[in-house]
């Protein structure tokens, strides 16, 4: 019984993350350009929200929609670095997305 | 012990590379990179931080299925080819129960669609054989291998060519709507698991 109980905490975790992550990232990138650690570092700092696994293919993903851009450095450093940065496109979709979360969380703190 | 950090790191990009090998080589090649970037980036670190990213990493071969499912659902709906798609699509909803049954029932208006067309076609090859009947205790819109009963009446004749096609085309107008829509939900369900993948 227990054990189901803490998997339905995790199941409802990882839904709220799900929902979450792609504001997250945007939000991050919003502040500047930075490669898939830097975007980790800052996206979690207050608690982990995307693991590195998940934040690769999303990355990927968001730059095939044309929310994010990215370009190769590969002079910095001992290892050559993707830094990816938010297209107007996806600084329309974070300010739409920041105004729903924040009706969205109103809302709901309103209920609980 | 950095040697042995690069081993367990090119370990885990040869796993992920070899994983890849669905998508093109310029893309498979830009995933590594990046994802042994990383793993580098960590290791320098310090003690345990390698160990932490290869978890939150995953297993590569699951880390490479997120990226060649989307790889090959978005190639699919871009290409347009309505087999293709019905086949990753059969392929990937096999894990929702939803998406399952939309699958089935696109496969279910293909069906559907390619009868009413081999009707069509059959009319002009056996008239006699093809057609809409009706009669007491007794309906049939088909292509019959023996001739009806005697006491049927048929009732549209040559008319039955276009509105078979017509309805064998939308049939399968309708499936690959519903097959795109499918893709792009699955899509970004996707999208969202792998946000969600922590």
């Amino acid at each position: 019984m227990y054990y189901i109980s803490v998997m339905d905490m995790n199941s409802w975790q990882s839904q709220l993350r799900k929902g979450a992550a792609e504001l997250v990232v945007l939000a991050t990138l919003a502040k500047g350009e930075a490669y898939g650690l830097q975007i980790l570092d800052l996206a979690n700092r207050a608690g982990e929200v995307v693991s590195d696994g998940a934040l690769y293919p999303l990355l990927t993903r968001l730059e095939k929609a044309g929310k994010i851009a990215a370009r190769w450095d590969t002079e910095q450093g001992p290892n050559p670095r993707k830094y990816y940065r938010l297209t107007p496109e996806g600084a329309a979709m974070l300010t739409e997305m920041r105004e729903l979360w924040g009706c969205f969380r109103q809302m709901v703190d309103i209920l609980v | 012990m950095a040697d042995e950090r690069e081993r367990e790191i090119e370990t885990y990009v040869r796993r992920l590379t070899g994983a890849l090998q669905p998508l093109p080589q310029e893309e498979r090649v830009a995933v590594a990179s990046e994802i042994r970037s990383h793993l580098a980036d960590c290791a320098a670190r310090g003690e345990g931080a390698l160990g932490r990213a290869l978890d939150g990493m995953g297993v590569p071969e699951l880390l490479a299925r997120s990226y060649v499912e989307e790889y090959r659902l978005a190639g699919a709906l871009d290409r347009g080819s309505p087999l293709r798609l019905l086949a990753v699509v059969l392929g990937l909803t096999a894990r929702g129960l939803a998406g399952f049954f939309g699958g089935l029932g696109v496969l279910a208006l293909y069906l559907t669609g390619a009868s009413f067309l081999l009707v069509a076609g059959a009319k002009l090859v056996e008239p006699a054989n093809v057609g809409m009947w009706i009669a007491p205790n007794f309906f049939s819109f088909a292509i019959l291998d023996s001739p009806p009963p005697a006491e049927a009446h048929e009732l549209l004749g040559y008319w039955i060519v276009p509105l078979s096609a017509l309805l064998g085309s939308a049939c399968l107008i309708g499936g690959t709507r519903l097959l795109h829509l499918i893709g792009r939900r699955i899509l970004k369900r996707q999208g969202q698991r792998l946000a969600a993948a922590v």
